[in-house]
């Protein structure tokens, strides 16, 4: 079955927030609209902002989870395709991503994770360069994404 | 010259277009109420419907084009698993 890029979770929570970002906003507009003075729509400007706030965060979601899905699925495929297009005899090792000229593979001896030498979470502290099987026992920062 | 498979296959840049012509017309009508309007009182419901309106069509807008995008990309690895579970069935993994 073909994975969905949005699942039906993340479509209820954007039409939820969406929803209720429009409703917020018409209800601030209805109460702006039926005061005659400016002091008595303060309050509803801010109920406004908080519609204005709903709706972006509608977006934000949509927009970001399924960046992430993207990101996960061509991970998952790449780490396929390497399966099956390795050369039989071991001699490449399997691509971590897209590394600069300068950008190997570090970590220090404390470190659960490896990072790219450029990762900034590796500023200042003694890393070294690290092998495939130093790697298999560590993860892979979250933030540089080796 | 654009067909109508591309109008159907592309509706969410479609409806992206539209959303901007319509939030940019909104903000404008806005700014015309409130510029008639002499009073604060008559000017904030403007700024609350078409300020806060127009902005949310060219949010709208916006996020429909990230999201054709992504489907779009979605759809290249679609493509990409077919093709390498067709590879996989030639050379099974040891």
């Amino acid at each position: 079955m073909t994975p969905r890029l949005w699942s039906a979770g993340t479509v209820l929570a954007a039409v939820g927030l969406t929803s209720a970002g429009l409703a917020v906003g018409s209800a601030a507009w209805f109460a702006a609209a039926t005061r005659g003075a400016p002091e008595g729509q303060i309050g509803a400007a801010n109920l406004a902002v908080l519609g204005a706030v709903l709706l972006g965060t509608a977006a934000t979601v949509w927009l970001a989870l399924g960046r992430g899905a993207v990101t996960r699925r061509a991970r998952h495929l790449s780490s396929r395709a390497w399966q099956v297009c390795r050369p039989p005899d071991g001699s490449l090792e399997e691509p971590t991503g897209p590394l600069g000229a300068d950008d190997s593979l570090v970590a220090a001896a404390a470190m659960t994770r490896y990072h790219r030498s450029s990762c900034p979470l590796t500023h200042g502290r003694k890393v070294r360069a690290v092998s495939v099987a130093e790697r298999a026992a560590r993860k892979p920062c979250g933030v540089c994404n080796p | 010259m654009i067909s109508r498979t591309w109008f159907v296959s592309h509706w969410d840049r479609l409806a992206a277009v539209i959303s901007t012509v319509a939030g940019v017309v909104v903000l404008v009508l806005g700014w015309q109420g409130v510029s008639q309007s002499a009073l604060p009182a008559g000017q904030i419901p403007y700024v609350i419907s078409a300020g806060l309106g127009g902005m949310f069509l060219l949010g709208v807008a916006g996020t429909l084009w990230l999201s054709a995008d992504l489907r779009d990309e979605w759809h290249k690895l679609d493509r990409l698993e077919r093709a390498l579970e067709a590879a996989e069935t030639r050379s099974p993994a040891s």
